[in-house]
């Protein structure tokens, strides 16, 4: 997707607190031997961000959330999310968190990013009804059981 | 008899100690330091994005999106090594 559509659109990984560290109580195998805690200070994560990036050869470029997590708070991005911003600053697409809402959202966002970059037009919003907010179903903690994997999905 | 009445309160420390862990189990997964969110649901489509002014991975430059206003979308993708 970035290097398809990032003559039209900018990409940024936003770098968060980790998800399933070693001393956190649901680890994954691999933090543990790679030594990957919760961080302890703003030094620590950005050292972990480089490492990441760097073990998994990543391209789109990285932007490191604050130590205290504003950003992420703001989007409540953990473990995982994906958002595409329109040029009017409001949000085109808004995934659902964690492996289960990553890819649904990456499909969304690249058939979006598809009509954008054929058409030159951004997809319009839906049109909000007055019980959307009611229809819309609260982040529920139990979308939380598939976060185990740890994959990341195909960012 | 007395003895069981001396096991209620026991019991309901218990009831409550439990309770108390798995809540925290389920809000705060990273053992240490802060809670995750203090929002109820993460923004929606059709809402204004909220701002991002953040350093990028050398430390070097500050991005704010604010600056792709009128100019060009933006994907973010949220994350982290594990």
């Amino acid at each position: 997707m970035y290097q398809t559509y990032k003559d039209v659109t900018e990409f940024y990984i936003v770098y968060i607190r980790e998800a399933h560290a070693a001393d956190s109580s649901w680890p994954v195998g691999y933090a543990k031997d790679m030594g990957i805690n919760d961080h302890k200070d703003y030094g620590e994560r950005c050292a972990v961000a480089k490492r990441m990036f760097e073990d998994k050869k990543l391209t789109i470029p990285g932007l490191i959330d604050g130590f205290d997590d504003k950003v992420n708070d703001a989007y409540q991005g953990w473990p995982t999310r994906v958002f595409l911003i329109r040029k009017d600053g409001k949000l085109g697409v808004a995934g659902g968190r964690g492996p289960w809402g990553l890819r649904p959202a990456l499909k969304e966002a690249r058939e979006w990013l598809a009509e954008y970059k054929k058409t030159g037009k951004e997809p319009a919003l839906p049109e909000r009804t007055p019980d959307a907010d009611k229809e819309r179903r609260p982040d529920s903690p139990g979308r939380d059981a598939d976060e185990g994997n740890g994959d990341g999905g195909d960012k | 008899m007395r003895r069981k009445h001396a096991l209620v309160p026991s019991i309901a420390a218990l009831t409550v100690a439990a309770a108390c862990a798995t809540a925290g189990l389920a809000q705060d997964r990273p053992r240490r330091g802060r809670p995750l969110t203090t929002r109820p649901s993460a923004p929606r489509v059709g809402e204004v994005a909220p701002p991002v002014k953040l350093k990028t991975l050398d430390g070097k430059r500050e991005v704010d999106l604010a600056a792709y206003r009128d100019k060009r979308p933006v994907v973010l993708f949220f994350g982290s090594y594990t």
